[in-house]
Formats: structure tokens, C-alpha cells, sequence
């Protein structure tokens, strides 16, 4: 019971912090880089690419079995297409001025190497929870980093936050955040923090482990020397 | 008993037939084109609800802009269009306005372009107001916000078509103000702009 809850716990956390797919794989760098000039865009991006994960993920999950290994990529492409499709016209009907903006990187979905990634690792071996729960951990996790990338970058380029103007600052605006340079100088930014607040957890979770290892090793190699001890006594 | 030949070629050919719907390859083409299948319809029970009426949707933002009343479409099919720009549409209103939809492909998002609304009324221009553009939030939406976009309001119809080829030093030159840093979207708007007082000019105020 305790390993079923874990296999569909674990691929959602791993989603968001283990692999994150843009600081830790570095993956679907292009729109990460391109739409985030301001937060609004970040957020609407993550959320349409959350939706075409979890969704691929589910049917390609449900179709393991049925689609044949020669042409599952041509399948999953299929498959993927039909839900950039469905994401593109809500937008153009629900949110038209977002759709506009955001232009041709929501049809470029299809091509998002985040989502054929996880079809041809995850999904395209496991069961539909843990692909959704795999889905939505990996769209969080990238729909956080290109909220953050475009919170920092519109506060520093714009002066406004969600497309709110803060009064002086933005008088100040450093206009080059919101321009491609400062693209990547924000993204490498915050690789470099994401990956070294990561590994002090991780490098922090293994010392304990290894502490918890070592004290009941300890522990083991003690009890026979007691009885030895004890033995002694007699 | 010796076999007729006419007797063997149907077996083989419904052994070939089965072994042929058995086969990899048709296993393969059959399950692509369900997909195909599913996910069109699909998608055509979602265009259902999500097709746009763009006539529709633009007479609802000229309302939204400009309290125009029912409004006249202008035929603008034959309108020779200046250079970087193209008139879209342009519509009549109740109060004798005219709405022009005229776009700038001058623009720092060329590829979207830089989309207007014009309104001039009696000659001179009423309100301009943005329609569609993707120009960089905090720096070249500045020159698509009210605040600037307001300098071009109660300027000569006429005088803006002609623009700075005017050469004659009793016409002062235009006084248009450029947003420092966003040269490209200013310059898109003024395009934009002129391009609907030229329309004006030649085919309505005629």
C-alpha cells in the first residue's frame, strides 16, 4: 500500500523539484526564454503546457499496450498536436489578447521536448495515475519556473508586477531584463541558485540517511558485544 | 483426383488476407488512423463551441472604444494601400465617424504588426485606441497606451496624410513625439495613423 501511494507521490514531487524540467534538464529552453517577458505570459504558458502533459500523458498511458513500438512516435505526435490544438482554440475564443501575445509558441507546444520526453520515458511504461501525477508534477514545475523567470524580468525590466505598475520603480525599469539578453542572464541566474539550494537539501537528506545508516550499524555491532560481554560476566 | 488451379486461388487468397490483417503494418496503419479519427473529432466538437466570429468580435471592440451606435461597413477591397500599412476595415457610425481598422507592418513584433483603431469625425481625429499588437510589455506598450496615443487626437485628417512630405515652410511640421527606446512601435503607430487619415482623405471625406 505504502509503495503504491509512493509510486504516484514520487513523480509528481520529482516533477517540480528533482527534475525540474527547465533549471535541473534544461528543457523547452525556447519558450522559456521567449515568452517570459512578462509573469502573465510565464503563468499562461506553464498552465497550457500542463494541460497538453497531463492529458498526452493520460491517453498515451491508456494506449501503451495498443500502439505499436514502429510507430508510437508518429502516435504520440498525433496525440500531442490534438491537445495544442484544443488549448489553442480555447485561448483564441477565452482569451484572445493572451493568445495573440504568446502567438506562435502555443501551436509550438507540438515540438516542446518536456512532453515527448515524458511520453517516451514515463508514460509509455506506466500505468495512467502515475502518467498523470507525472503530467501534472512536471507541468507545475516548469509553469513555476517561467512564472518566477517572468515575475523577475518584468519587475526588473518593466517596473510592474502582473502587468500592476509599481509607482518610482518603474521610472527606474533596466529595460535590458525584458530584452533576450537579459533572458538568459535571468535563466542562468537562477540555475545556478535552483541547482545549489537543491543540492545542499539533498547533500543534507544523505548525511542523515548515512547518520541513521551508520547509528544503527552501530547499534547491531554493539548487541553482539554486549552478549559477549554479558557472557563474560557469567 | 487432380485439383482444378481455379480451386487453389481463393485459399491463397484468403490465407494471404488474414495473414495480411495479422501483419505489424496493418496493425500499425490501423491504430494511426483511429487516432486520427478520435482526436478530429474531437477537435471538431471543440471548434463547435471555440470558432470565432471575427466581424462580430470587432464591431464589439469599435463599441467598447468608440460609442459608434450601429455602425456602416466601408468596402475597402479596392483602396490602393500606402506603403507599410494595409487598411483592414473601416466602418461608418450613426454619429458620422469614421472607424478605420488600419495596421502598421512597421513594428518591433513585425511579424504581429501594430493594429489600430482611427476614428476621425468632421476632418480632424477623435480617438485612436490599440486593437491588436504584441509590442515588449513596459517599453513598447508605452506607445500603444492612452497617455501617448492621445497627441494624434484633434490633428487634421488631411494633414496626416500627407505626413512629412509636405515641403512648404508656411505648413509647420507635424509635431509627433517619439518614446525614447521604442522608436520602432512609435514609428508603427504613426504609420498606422496616417495610413488611416490618407483612407479618410481619399475615400471618404471625397
Amino acid at each position: 500500500m505504502k509503495d503504491r501511494f509512493k509510486g504516484v507521490i514520487e513523480p509528481f514531487s520529482n516533477g517540480i523539484v528533482k527534475n525540474n524540467p527547465t533549471f535541473r534538464l534544461v528543457l523547452g529552453t525556447c519558450p522559456t526564454l521567449a515568452i517570459t517577458t512578462a509573469a502573465l505570459n510565464g503563468l499562461t504558458m506553464g498552465l497550457a503546457t500542463t494541460f497538453v502533459l497531463i492529458c498526452s500523458n493520460f491517453l498515451i498511458s491508456l494506449l501503451r499496450n495498443v500502439i505499436p513500438d514502429k510507430v508510437r512516435i508518429p502516435a504520440y505526435v498525433m496525440i500531442i498536436a490534438a491537445f495544442v490544438t484544443v488549448v489553442d482554440m480555447v485561448m483564441a475564443k477565452f482569451l484572445p489578447d493572451l493568445h495573440k501575445t504568446l502567438g506562435l509558441y502555443i501551436p509550438l507546444i507540438v515540438v516542446n521536448c518536456i512532453i515527448m520526453a515524458r511520453a517516451e520515458a514515463f508514460s509509455n511504461q506506466n500505468a495512467p495515475l502515475p502518467s498523470v501525477m507525472d503530467g501534472l508534477g512536471t507541468g507545475i514545475g516548469f509553469t513555476l519556473a517561467l512564472t518566477v523567470m517572468g515575475i523577475i524580468r518584468e519587475f526588473l525590466g518593466a517596473g510592474s508586477f502582473f502587468g500592476i505598475e509599481i509607482p518610482y520603480l518603474s521610472n527606474y525599469a533596466m529595460t535590458i531584463f525584458i530584452m533576450p539578453a537579459g533572458a538568459f542572464f535571468v535563466y542562468g541566474f537562477l540555475i545556478v541558485l535552483f541547482n545549489a539550494a537543491v543540492d545542499a537539501i539533498q547533500k543534507k537528506i544523505d548525511a542523515k540517511s548515512a547518520g541513521q545508516k551508520h547509528h544503527v550499524l552501530h547499534a547491531e555491532s554493539a548487541e553482539p558485544e554486549a552478549a559477549n560481554n554479558e557472557g563474560g560476566a557469567e | 483426383m487432380v485439383k482444378k488451379p481455379a480451386d487453389k486461388k481463393p485459399t491463397d487468397f484468403k490465407k494471404r488476407q488474414k495473414a495480411f490483417f495479422k501483419s505489424e503494418s496493418f496493425k500499425a496503419v490501423a491504430v494511426l488512423a483511429i487516432i486520427a479519427l478520435v482526436t478530429s473529432l474531437i477537435l471538431s466538437v471543440v471548434y463547435r463551441f471555440t470558432a470565432i466570429d471575427e466581424a462580430e468580435a470587432m464591431r464589439k471592440k469599435i463599441n467598447d472604444v468608440y460609442n459608434a451606435g450601429t455602425i456602416t461597413p466601408i468596402d475597402v477591397s479596392g483602396y490602393d494601400n500606402k506603403a507599410d500599412s494595409v487598411i483592414l476595415n473601416a466602418f461608418m457610425a450613426e454619429d458620422g465617424a469614421c472607424v478605420v481598422v488600419s495596421k502598421s507592418k512597421k513594428a518591433y513584433n513585425a511579424a504581429q504588426g501594430i493594429t489600430l483603431f482611427v476614428i476621425i469625425k468632421d476632418g480632424r481625429i477623435a480617438k485612436v485606441a490599440n486593437y491588436s499588437s504584441s509590442e515588449t510589455p513596459g517599453l513598447g506598450s508605452k506607445a500603444l497606451e492612452g497617455a501617448y496615443l492621445e497627441q494624434y487626437v484633434g490633428m487634421r485628417a488631411s494633414r496626416l496624410a500627407s505626413g512629412d512630405d509636405v515641403t512648404s515652410p508656411s505648413i509647420p511640421p507635424l509635431d509627433i513625439k517619439y518614446i525614447s527606446g521604442a522608436t520602432k512601435s512609435s514609428t508603427g503607430v504613426r504609420i498606422a495613423v496616417e495610413a488611416a487619415a490618407a483612407f479618410y482623405v481619399k475615400e471618404v471625406a471625397q
